[in-house]
């Protein structure tokens, strides 16, 4: 019970629960001895003691003090005196118990930390209590950390094989309380999932007979002992399963173990074979060689690949490979061998095999052994040089025989390792032992792989005879007159011919550092070498490509190609520059020819043909024909690049212009009609042709190094130079060139004779169709003309047939105005704007222009310019914008009624035909507008006629009807009397009276009008003349206002005048003027009403007369027609009487006597008539009649 | 003894007015005067004539284009006689509601005759 780590609280309620025991035994027994509590006290202060210590024992005391009630002092004293006593007592025992215990658990614990296997102990329960370091190790617990935890916490183990948890140990040792082996293959999982294999056993400890307190587990990591099993039973399976023979033997002799391949080589099953002496093995003829291997063994040395003999069970003779090693015990001492023998046989058959192929191949095989001698020297080798074996091995000077170049080979050896390259190939002449000399290859491969006994080696093959092939190849190569070039299938230059670098322009080192596409025209790189498709079928491949040269230029060649032997190519070039250039020049005369024949205007075909011979034929071609005056004209420039050609070219034809008379040059070619052929052209050439030093300075300028001019002929003529010229491309021409030149020119002149003929030809039938289609417009003109009528009409016709044909821009008609001479009317007009149409409408016939100078001097105006305009008429530039013009007199009888104009915004030349043409037209115009007048005139005067018929009818009809009215009147009186008087016998007085009043008024009436049809004829006929005296009008006036009083009541007449009015007239005209005025104005106021006379002297030499009245008036429409001869205001509807005579016949008696009468109607209505006259008296007449009148 | 007639003369010459109004005065007619087509068109209502006697040239209103408004406005016409100097007849004769035609000058007989007849039917009503 005693326990250091009991809970304190359990410690200190011991002696409080022991006093309080005590006070309440006291109690029950009732004692009141002090002793007995005193006793009681004690006991219970030293259990207190024994249970917890000194310091519940002193509590105790303390108690039990206070129980005793302190009523003895000896008491208390002896109680804490025990009380000290057995508490120092108790501590002591207690302490040192408690060390004991201490010390034992040291011991176990170092114990348990020092054993290499884990141990972890567990209370009943279960929990961890303890573990040691190396499991701490294992499960990656701390001993602090997994104290009281579970132990399956802890302790995690799984089946190695299923990996499914296994029962736990201590679970199974506390409920069965034996011992536990547990079986193997467990594995413990870490707390850091780390997987070790492990072996563990379980104990449950016991502290008692039945009970079990807990259970201690021991374990341990079996991972190296399963590594080291593992590893052993893998060696056993190797040597088991091993190719080789595995034997081992003890020191003498006997064989200790066989494996399977030993059964199989030797034919001695394991049983038979262990136990026998390995002797058995060895050849009979060896018997010393065991005992030397043994020995060998026993001085611990070991035998690697000792090739020997053996014999098998069946008795075959085996040559095997033997390693031998010696056996050690444990203690280091050697008790045996261990041998492995492999079956050589096949091998050791094999190079027998290969030295014999060596020895007989058909090349020559050299090796050099290790010791720098000839290791092998084959038959061949002696075949071809002549020495033996012998004879070279034991030459001492064998490397000067074989490479008497062999600084050459060590080079290029050296090179090609330098570039990866483990091949080695290199030619020797060797001196054979004849003397002669033979060319070898040799070849070597560099010894990756290196060959026992062999230092290097190599082959040979006699090339001699294939080199000299070579050589007379490559002479062959020489000889050809076309460049060869030879490559490899990528097109890398290999050889090339002396020709071949001639072409080329590089050199034959330059050439085989280049490869074909190098060589080819950038624009076709995959042209040259030709495709190898068809070279790769062996087939020969022609083409013609461009090749580039070492300076750039390219030189068409026409190439065939073949392939041979699938890895050369060989290309053979020719250069075709020169029949390129004669194709070329027989192509440019075909198209040339073309060009000239499909063109009948021969300066456009010549232009063509210029810019065909650029730049193929010439760096600048010029062409030029001669013109009348021995002119030189230029067709066409052509230049290759138009730079300083083109203007030093300007320049000399400015400064230097054509010299028929010069003795050289185009003009001695077109003279003679011999070509100017210079192939290289130099400063003494230019010196020859230059005039002056300004012209040879030109001349140079233009930088021209070839020249050929041509003369174009036909017919025996000169007809122009064609020049062409080489400049900036550096060509020469040849005499291939001058031909194609002179042919061409050859062809030209017939083309432009050709051209000449056809546009004579042309031109005239041209001139036919002209006239024929004007001789037809012109019928259509007349036929229009016949439709048209007027004046105006016809003209119209004219101008728009003439604007489409001559494509004129304006037209105009004009005629001289019929009332005035000097003035010109345009009477149509096609195509001016509509200003220039009103200012020019009307113009006086001498203005200077055109039109009026074209009547006036009956000539036709021709302006074909606009020089000519300006020349002519400059004052009349601005007033159009035509080019030019024309005017034709309209011809009519000699006499010029006016003029017909064109205008044109081109400049025109008017031919003969152009002219011909608009004459006729303005012939046509002026017979057609003479026609019009004429019919016009007629039509009017016709027109006229019938006016005056028709007015005569109808004054007639007016005229009977006015004179039959009184006659029905005069008739009815009458006829009314005499029936009275035959009714009756008697006729009233009155009736009688009145009849003979309606007589007269009705004959005076009748004898008025017959007056007036008397003035009408009078009038017409010019008879009606005045008898003229000195009148006084306002005398007359009264008279007349009297008269007219009486025929009428309705009206008030009245008069204004002053009392004396003279005038020189017919007074008694001027009376029926008046009367008639007067009657008038009765007549239309039918109503009646006021009549005002009114005379005035207006000035001195007129005076007037107005008769207003206040009537009907006059409708508007009808006012201008008062005057007009049988005019009746009102004829229409209403109708007033009389033979509308009266005004006419009044304007006319006016107008004779010099005055006028006009009519006036006042906005308040009515009519007013105004006759004005003149006096027609001077002053002193005047005066001297004024007397006499009045 | 009752009117032979009423007559209205629709005419502008004064003098043929008068003589030709005496005449049919004469023979017991009873006479109005218009001196043209537009006092005569006033005068029909109140003086329902039998007969017109109708100058065609005329001031004012002519013969035609009284007859047309004569037309117009009354239901039972009057016979008309028409009268001109013009001898452009046909205008005149094939005017519709024209009942005879006398040419100026004419003789009295042959206007009372022409009168007569046209007034013969007339009486008898």
């Amino acid at each position: 019970m005693l326990r250091a780590s009991r809970h304190w609280l359990l410690r200190y309620s011991i002696p409080v629960l022991s006093v309080a025991f005590i006070v309440f035994l006291s109690h029950t027994l009732a004692t009141g001895s002090t002793v007995i509590v005193l006793v009681l006290c004690t006991t219970a202060v030293l259990f207190s003691a024994w249970a917890g210590g000194w310091g519940p024992a002193f509590i105790a005391t303390f108690l039990s003090a206070a129980v005793l009630d302190s009523s003895s002092t000896f008491l208390l004293s002896l109680l804490a005196a025990v009380s000290a006593a057995a508490s120092v007592l108790y501590e002591t025992t207690r302490l040192s118990q408690s060390r004991l215990q201490e010390q034992q658990h040291e011991r176990y614990a170092v114990t348990l930390a020092s054993i290499g296997d884990g141990v972890i102990a567990t209370d009943a329960a279960g929990r961890v209590e303890f573990m040691n370091a190396v499991a701490e190790g294992y499960t990656g617990w701390t001993r602090q950390e997994a104290n009281g935890r579970a132990f399956p916490d802890v302790f995690q183990i799984i089946n190695e094989y299923t990996r499914q948890p296994v029962l736990n140990p201590v679970t199974q040792v506390l409920q069965d309380g034996k011992p536990l082996d547990l079986a193997n293959h467990t594995i413990l999982v870490s707390r850091d999932r780390r997987e070790i294999p492990i072996d563990d056993s379980c104990s449950p400890i016991r502290h008692s007979e039945n009970g079990v307190d807990g259970a201690v587990l021991v374990f341990r990591d079996v991972s190296e002992r399963r590594r080291i099993h593992e590893s052993q039973a893998k060696l056993a399976a190797i040597v088991e399963s091993s190719d080789d023979a595995i034997i081992s033997k003890d020191l003498n002799g006997i064989i200790t173990s066989w494996n399977r391949a030993a059964e199989r080589l030797y034919g001695y099953t394991a049983s038979e074979a262990v136990g026998c002496p390995i002797s058995m093995l060895i050849p009979s003829d060896q018997p010393d060689e065991e005992p030397q291997i043994l020995a060998r063994i026993r001085r611990g040395e070991r035998i690697d690949h000792y090739e020997t003999l053996r014999v098998a069970k069946d008795g075959r003779v085996l040559n095997v490979s033997i390693t031998v090693s010696p056996l050690y015990n444990a203690e280091g001492e050697i008790i045996g061998a261990s041998k492995i023998a492999r079956d050589i046989t096949e091998r050791k058959r094999s190079e027998e095999r290969f030295a014999l192929l060596f020895e007989n191949m058909p090349m020559m095989l050299l090796a050099i052994g290790d010791n720098q001698k000839i290791a092998v020297w084959n038959r061949e080798c002696e075949r071809l040089t002549g020495y033996s074996a012998t004879d070279i091995i034991a030459s001492p000077d064998w490397q000067a025989v074989l490479y008497p170049d062999a600084n050459y080979r060590q080079q290029l050896a050296q090179e090609r390792r330098a570039r990866g390259q483990d091949y080695t190939g290199w030619e020797t002449t060797v001196t054979c032992k004849d003397g002669k000399t033979r060319i070898i290859s040799w070849a070597s491969i560099a010894q990756s792989v290196p060959i026992p006994g062999w230092a290097t080696w190599s082959m040979g093959a006699d090339v001699t005879a294939l080199r000299e092939s070579e050589n007379r190849s490559r002479l062959l190569m020489e000889q050809a007159s076309d460049a060869i070039f030879i490559s490899d299938v990528t097109g890398k230059l290999l050889d090339a011919n002396s020709q071949a670098v001639e072409l080329s322009g590089y050199s034959h080192d330059e050439l085989v550092q280049l490869s074909f596409s190098q060589l080819t025209d950038v624009a076709d790189p995959a042209e040259f070498p030709p495709r190898r498709d068809p070279l790769q079928n062996g087939q020969a491949v022609l083409s013609e490509r461009q090749l580039r040269r070492k300076n750039g230029s390219l030189v068409p060649v026409e190439v065939g190609a073949r392939m041979i032997q699938n890895h050369t190519v060989i290309a053979i070039a020719r250069d075709i520059t020169e029949r390129r250039r004669n194709e070329d020049r027989q192509r440019f005369l075909e198209e040339a020819t073309a060009v000239l024949a499909s063109m009948f205007n021969y300066e456009i075909a010549l232009k063509q043909l210029a810019r065909l011979a650029v730049p193929d034929l010439a760096d600048w071609c010029s062409i030029h024909l001669i013109e009348p005056g021995n002119n030189l004209r230029r067709i066409d420039l052509a230049i290759d690049k138009p730079s300083h050609t083109l203007t030093h070219l300007g320049e000399l034809r400015e400064h230097f212009p054509y010299d028929p008379s010069a003795p050289s040059g185009i003009a001695q070619v077109i003279a003679t009609g011999q070509s100017i052929f210079i192939p290289e052209i130099d400063d003494n050439t230019l010196q020859h042709f230059a005039r002056t030093p300004e012209h040879l300075a030109a001349i140079r300028a233009l930088k021209t190094c070839s020249s050929i001019v041509v003369a174009i002929r036909a017919r025996g003529k000169s007809l122009g130079v064609i020049s062409l010229n080489m400049a900036d491309s550096d060509r020469h021409y040849t005499r291939q060139d001058l031909m194609t030149a002179e042919e061409l020119a050859r062809r030209a002149g017939i083309a432009i004779d050709n051209g000449n003929l056809y546009r004579e030809a042309e031109q005239s039938r041209q001139i036919a169709m002209n006239a024929a289609e004007r001789t037809a417009r012109l019928q259509a003109i007349t036929a229009a003309l016949s439709e048209a009528i007027t004046p105006t009409e016809i003209a119209e016709t004219i101008i728009n047939q003439g604007l489409s044909i001559l494509q004129a821009q304006t037209g105009t008609v004009s005629l001289v105005d019929d009332d005035d001479p000097g003035r010109v009317r345009i009477i149509a007009s096609i195509g001016f704007p509509q200003d220039v149409i009103a200012e020019w409408r009307q113009f006086s016939i001498d203005l200077s222009a055109p039109i009026a100078d074209a009547i006036r001097q009956q000539n036709p105006v021709w302006l074909q310019s606009l020089a000519e305009r300006i020349e002519r008429y400059p004052h009349l530039v601005l007033q159009s914008d035509a080019v030019a013009w024309a005017a034709l007199p309209l011809l009519v009888e000699g006499e010029a009624i006016g003029a017909l104009g064109f205008s044109f915004s081109l400049p025109q030349s008017f031919n003969e035909e152009d002219r011909g043409f608009m004459l006729a037209l303005a012939h046509h115009c002026g017979q057609a507008i003479r026609r019009a007048r004429l019919y016009e005139t007629e039509k009017r005067i016709r027109a006229e006629a019938e006016n005056a018929i028709r007015a005569r009818d109808e004054f007639m009809s007016i005229a009977a009807h006015e004179l039959r009215t009184p006659v029905t009147s005069l008739r009815g009186f009458t006829q009314l009397v005499r029936h009275q008087l035959d009714k009756k016998g008697i006729v009233e007085p009155a009736r009688v009276q009145r009849t003979m009043e309606v007589i007269e008024q009705q004959s005076e009436k009748l004898a008025r009008l017959i007056t007036q049809l008397l003035d009408i004829s009078r009038l017409d006929s010019g008879r009606l003349s005045l008898e003229r005296k000195v009148v006084n009008l306002t005398s007359l006036t009264k008279e007349i206002v009297m008269s007219a009083r009486t025929r009428t009541s309705q009206h008030a007449i009245t008069i204004h005048a002053p009392s004396e009015v003279l005038a020189l007239v017919d007074p008694l005209r001027l009376e029926q003027v008046l009367a008639n005025l007067i009657d008038n104005a009765i007549k239309y106021s039918p109503n009646g009403g006021l009549i005002d006379i009114e005379v005035s002297s207006v000035s001195s030499s007129t005076i007037a007369i107005a008769v207003t009245d206040r009537g009907i008036g006059i409708p508007m429409e009808q006012r201008d027609r008062l005057f007009e001869r049988f005019y009746q205001a009102h004829s229409s509807g209403i109708t007033v009487g009389g033979l509308g005579l009266g005004l006419y016949i009044s304007r006319q008696i006016v107008e004779l006597h010099g005055g006028d009468i006009h009519v006036e109607f006042p906005d308040d209505g009515g009519t007013r008539f105004i006759v004005s006259l003149p006096t027609g008296l001077s002053e002193e007449v005047k005066q001297a009649t004024t007397g006499e009148a009045s | 003894m009752s009117s032979p007639g009423r007559i209205l003369i629709v005419e502008d010459d004064l003098s043929i007015q008068e003589f030709m109004s005496m005449a049919l005065e004469d023979e017991g007619y009873a006479v109005a005067i218009a001196s043209n087509g537009a006092i005569a068109l006033d005068l029909v209502n109140s003086f329902r004539p039998d007969l017109i006697l109708l100058d065609m040239l005329m001031p004012v209103m002519d013969g035609r284009a009284f007859i047309q408004a004569y037309f117009e406005k009354t239901k039972s016409p009057a016979r008309i006689i028409a009268l001109s100097a013009s001898r452009n007849l046909n205008s005149v004769v094939n005017l519709k509601g024209v009942d005879a035609f006398l040419a100026k000058p004419f003789n009295l007989d042959e206007l009372l005759d022409c009168v007569h007849k046209h007034t013969s039917g007339i009486a008898l009503h």
